[in-house]
């Protein structure tokens, strides 16, 4: 039964994920004062993908062929990790933040690898921009989660999520300025706007889309689903930390709460997105130096 | 579900936040986004004074925490942005130390602060919330200092000094319930002619050497 509903759990995480990225679109259009697609046009954009025929430059590698689906897979490992809507989760018995943090990193590694493996000029471009960003995003990461896990008492990444739903909303003030510090480094590994500008092929300034240049049909499909995962991945930890899910036995009602959870802080990133600019690259270290700041503030301030 | 967000926590969040405020202001380009910062800093400043009312049941701290609402958020960050307004034609913050290795030193400076008042008496005779803040506001008076040394223009130096005193004032809030009334007003009365003389000097040194970048005032002239 607990593998069932592990199962059942990744499958409606993949599923949610374009929604969100969907929602967060159009809320933003919205806002904008304009109509925007709907919310389930990234389901159609991946059918679309899907059906296209697939063109791969003849200097490509194998690493052409298995970059996108090993930066899928090591999402979905990730995925198994964290508790959606039950307990339950399919890679309960292992797993350490640490380990969640480079399963992480290897996603960003293959993506990075995919960029400069075909030869393209904006590939390596955007490969350099996206491994110096990750890099300075990960102590940030790390810090964070490291928070949480001495308040919990435990490494295993799956357990801290336990615990915080038990201890029932009992959570420290700190956690503030971590929530804060999640929120920046979620915006800069999903490469939204102060980092980079999701949207746009603008040559000068894109990161994420200067990787995928290349990319075409299905390939193409598993790099924006996987972008959504991450996206959706990021939100769930926030709002299983900072909003802890009913434990009721009804499972319905958890998966619904669960829905309203990440549609809700969803919010914040469109409206983040709509009332600032992308910075400038040579800012983006002293952005995230200041998400640093915020969890050493949440850690000091518990540990102290 | 019960929300525990008790009053001792709450007010640790201000003084945090404050302190948050003054690491910003090492990172801000802009002399105008240093004023903004330096105004929530003050705001949050006084959101902690007006707590810890509640918390010590001296209501004295309501005067002091009125006072600096009014003049650490409303009075100088206007003579401030009056300054700015009529002599700084290049906003830009010049720095002696880049602005992510300022971040990064105020993040050793928030670390070692909390360590070193981890041993302090007040360990033991006080309550932990008070040691906290404490190490707050130390923390603040290191990162106003290092504010002081580390950019060349003076309006910025100015700044840093006022955050300065927002630390030691948050240490006299923390540890000795507030200084008395009489001391309060003197030292507000004291910052608040001190930022109208910095301004006056500011204003002079722009007069005498066309900038106000203090690693020139040792040029030679004429």
């Amino acid at each position: 039964m607990d593998k069932v509903i592990g199962v059942l759990q990744l499958v409606l995480f993949v599923a949610v994920a374009p929604a969100v990225k969907g929602f967060i679109h159009k809320l933003k259009l919205n806002l904008r004062g304009r109509k925007g697609p709907s919310i389930i046009q990234p389901y159609k954009d991946i059918f679309k993908l899907l059906r296209k025929e697939s063109v791969i430059s003849k200097d490509a590698s194998f690493i052409s062929r298995i970059a996108p689906i090993l930066v899928l897979l090591a999402l979905i490992v990730n995925v198994c990790f964290i508790p959606v809507f039950s307990q339950h989760t399919l890679l309960s018995f292992t797993g350490d933040v640490i380990a969640f943090i480079y399963v992480f990193g290897l996603s960003t590694f293959f993506m990075a690898l995919y960029g400069m493996d075909q030869g393209s000029a904006f590939g390596g471009l955007g490969s350099a921009r996206e491994m110096t960003i990750a890099s300075l995003a990960e102590p940030t990461f790390m810090m964070i989660m490291f928070t949480f896990s001495l308040e919990y008492n435990t490494s295993n990444i799956s357990e801290i999520f336990i615990r915080v739903h038990n201890s029932s909303f009992n959570v420290p003030i700190a956690y503030v300025f971590s929530l804060l510090a999640l929120f920046f480094v979620s915006m800069a590994e999903n490469a939204r706007i102060p980092f980079d500008n999701p949207e746009t092929h603008l040559e000068l300034t894109m990161v994420h889309e200067a990787m995928i240049l290349e990319a075409s049909s299905k390939y193409l499909a598993i790099f924006e689903l996987s972008s959504y995962i991450k996206l959706l991945l990021f939100i769930s930890i926030a709002s299983n930390i900072f909003l802890p899910f009913l434990y009721s036995s009804n499972m319905l009602l958890n998966i619904l709460f669960y829905i309203l959870k990440i549609f809700l802080f969803s919010i914040p990133i469109s409206i983040v997105e709509l009332s600032i600019a992308k910075f400038r690259f040579f800012r983006i270290p002293d952005l995230l130096m200041i998400s640093f700041t915020l969890a050493v503030l949440g850690f000091v301030l518990y540990y102290a | 579900m019960n929300l525990n967000i008790s009053l001792s926590e709450f007010v640790e969040f201000m003084a945090a936040l404050s302190l948050f405020f003054a690491i910003l202001q090492t990172a801000s380009h802009r002399l105008d986004f240093a004023i903004k910062t330096y105004t929530f800093q003050s705001l949050a400043l006084s959101i902690t004074m007006f707590l810890s009312v509640f918390y010590y049941f001296d209501y004295e701290l309501i005067l002091s925490a009125v006072l600096t609402l009014l003049i650490k958020a409303i009075l100088i960050p206007n003579v401030m942005k009056k300054i700015t307004e009529k002599i700084v034609e290049d906003e830009s913050v010049k720095p002696f130390i880049n602005f992510t290795y300022s971040i990064l030193i105020c993040v050793f400076i928030v670390i070692f602060s909390f360590y070193a008042m981890s041993n302090t008496f007040y360990s033991v005779s006080s309550s932990s919330m008070m040691q906290k803040i404490l190490a707050i506001a130390v923390a603040i008076i290191f990162v106003g200092i290092f504010l002081m040394f580390a950019r060349k223009k003076a309006l910025i130096q100015v700044i840093g000094f006022l955050t300065l005193e927002n630390g030691i004032i948050l240490g006299a809030t923390s540890t000795v319930k507030g200084l008395p009334l009489i001391v309060e007003v003197g030292v507000f009365f004291d910052v608040f002619v001190g930022a109208i003389m910095a301004g006056i000097l500011i204003f002079h040194i722009k007069d005498t050497f066309d900038s106000l970048d203090t690693s020139k005032l040792s040029d030679l002239k004429e």
